[in-house]
């Protein structure tokens, strides 16, 4: 495993990185919790990186200090170089729960516009940018919709859309499709991947489902146990575009996914019951 | 339900809610009439005053009656509104300013606003300015608890997703916290109007010399049964107007709710 791919000068340029990154809750009372354990790894521009481990192993954690919205206990991460104290504005999260994470007293396409509208792109621009996510995910015709009017699925693609429309360098995504039926979630895989080479993004996507984590990611990164730490890095070279049946039926498919779920089996049997913590 | 057979629901609605009117109208008219009391006057007696005495003679209801009270009402509601919404979101997004002040607001809350009248008499005198007071001071507390409940209600993560897309803090309360928290706040307001409505007839009937409450007094020194049932019906008329009105605002404002 690499700690050190700022000094990788002829590589990739670096997106985001994470170093020593320790989080503890409740430090000093009875209730102290261990989360993050040391998790080191890093992000290149343009790659598409999965995180996955067992479940309550902290991954929420995690994705909340890499995203500037809390701080960790002690460690740096850092974004092109920048050190991330508050949420930097090259960088945007899509949450699991889309139905509390949509505002749902905008209609769809105002809630695509609203953190655009908020950091002085003018209306023309706020338009097309708006116009153009929708049609990216296959909304387009839905813009004058309620949230509330649509599907849990078609509400997932608004806030990839908002995502997009905000055109961050890099997304970081919790989990977005943990919460919809099986079909809803292949189709909005194949969205999201059709997007990031389409639109030249860089993914960084924590999941707990080690098929979908080997189907669109370029690298797997495996987590421990709370307190986590880094247990593997693996790199998926199967080549793209990857097919939902055709992908997932290759013998390299089912090697690295076994290599995966193995090691999540193995932390989740160390010093921690599994099932614990993460909802 | 398609869409006819939701209007003919409708209509049906309408149609038996009128019924229910006429009806009512009806045995109040046989039961005046049969009694035939001085203080209990005919629908047609009470009507016909409303139509002559307020309606045909509408510049002088309006600039005595009906044009001071609405001003004292609307100015006390629109300042405790006004007021009460920024202390609440204030108190609902601080837990420990929300644990200084609730005690307070909840004793203050207790004490029955028109018994504050006496008070606010000597201190304020008979004129407007008390019963825009005493209007406004009565209708805060539910306005403010509503919008306290309202904000902290709030999924944090509507808050944790605008900070994600660095929306700033003035904004994401005026863009998420608010809105997040109008249903609730209509709530209170829709409370506090009939509070208000009591409370400036109360304050027309204690000191003043002109409004609808005063109408209404004078129509009763005066022993004129007719007029003081003709002034209780305007009042009601008044009250379900301004209900209606707040009730269509709110409609307009969280039409999301019903998506």
């Amino acid at each position: 495993m690499s700690t050190d791919s700022t000094s990788n000068e002829s590589g990739p340029r670096q997106s985001l990185a994470a170093a020593d990154l320790h989080h503890v809750y409740g430090k000093g009372t009875t209730e102290e919790h261990h989360a993050l354990g040391g998790i080191t790894f890093s992000v290149d521009q343009g790659e598409f990186v999965a995180i996955v481990g067992p479940s309550g192993c902290g991954k929420t954690t995690l994705l909340r200090c890499l995203s500037g919205l809390m701080a960790p206990t002690s460690g740096t991460v850092t974004l092109e170089g920048t050190a991330v104290d508050s949420v930097p504005k090259d960088l945007t999260l899509v949450f699991q729960d889309y139905r509390r994470s949509l505002y749902p007293w905008l209609r769809v396409d105002a809630n695509v516009e609203f953190p655009l509208k908020h950091s002085g792109i003018d209306k023309p621009e706020r338009v097309e940018r708006v116009r153009q996510a929708l049609d990216d995910v296959g909304l387009t015709g839905h813009a004058s919709k309620y949230p509330g009017q649509l599907s849990g699925g078609m509400q997932q693609r608004v806030s990839i859309a908002r995502a997009l429309a905000y055109r961050p360098h890099l997304l970081l995504m919790d989990e977005p499709f943990a919460s919809v039926d099986a079909q809803t979630r292949s189709s909005l895989e194949d969205v999201l991947l059709d997007v990031w080479q389409r639109r030249n993004k860089t993914v960084l996507f924590v999941t707990h489902d080690i098929d979908e984590s080997v189907y669109l990611a370029d690298r797997v990164v495996v987590l421990s146990n709370a307190p986590s730490h880094v247990l593997a890095e693996i790199t998926i070279d199967i080549p793209r575009p990857r097919d939902q049946i055709e992908t997932k039926a290759t013998a390299e498919f089912v090697e690295l996914r076994a290599e995966v779920a193995r090691l999540i089996r193995n932390a989740g049997t160390r010093d921690h019951p599994p099932g614990e913590g993460e909802a | 339900m398609t869409v006819s057979a939701r209007t003919r629901q409708r209509i049906k609605d309408v149609g038996l809610q009128i019924t229910v009117v006429v009806a009512v109208l009806l045995v109040w008219k046989i039961w005046t009439e049969r009694v035939d009391s001085l203080y209990f006057p005919t629908p047609n007696e009470v009507l016909s005053e409303v139509w002559n005495g307020w309606i045909l003679d509408w510049s002088n209801t309006w600039n005595d009656n009906l044009q001071p009270s609405l001003t004292r009402l609307l100015a006390g509601f629109f300042l405790a509104s006004f007021f009460a919404i920024i202390v609440g979101v204030a108190i609902g997004r601080s837990r420990t300013l929300g644990d200084y002040v609730e005690p307070i607001i909840h004793f203050v809350r207790s004490i029955p606003p028109p018994a504050l009248l006496p008070l606010f008499l000597v201190l304020l005198g008979i004129g407007d300015n008390m019963k825009v007071v005493l209007i406004a001071v009565g209708v805060f507390p539910p306005i403010l608890l509503n919008t306290i409940d309202g904000v902290r209600s709030i999924d944090p993560l509507y808050l944790d997703t605008a900070q994600a897309y660095r929306i700033s803090r003035t904004r994401r309360l005026t863009h998420v916290v608010l809105p997040a928290a109008a249903p609730k706040i209509f709530a209170g307001l829709r409370i506090s109007l009939s509070i208000a409505v009591i409370l400036m007839v109360i304050s027309e009937l204690i000191a003043a010399t002109n409004g609808v409450g005063f109408r209404i007094l004078q129509a009763q020194r005066q022993f004129k049964m007719v007029d003081l049932w003709a002034g209780l019906v305007v009042l009601g008329a008044m009250g379900a107007g301004l209900n209606a009105l707040l009730a269509l605002i709110e409609r307009r404002i969280l039409r999301w709710r019903r998506a």
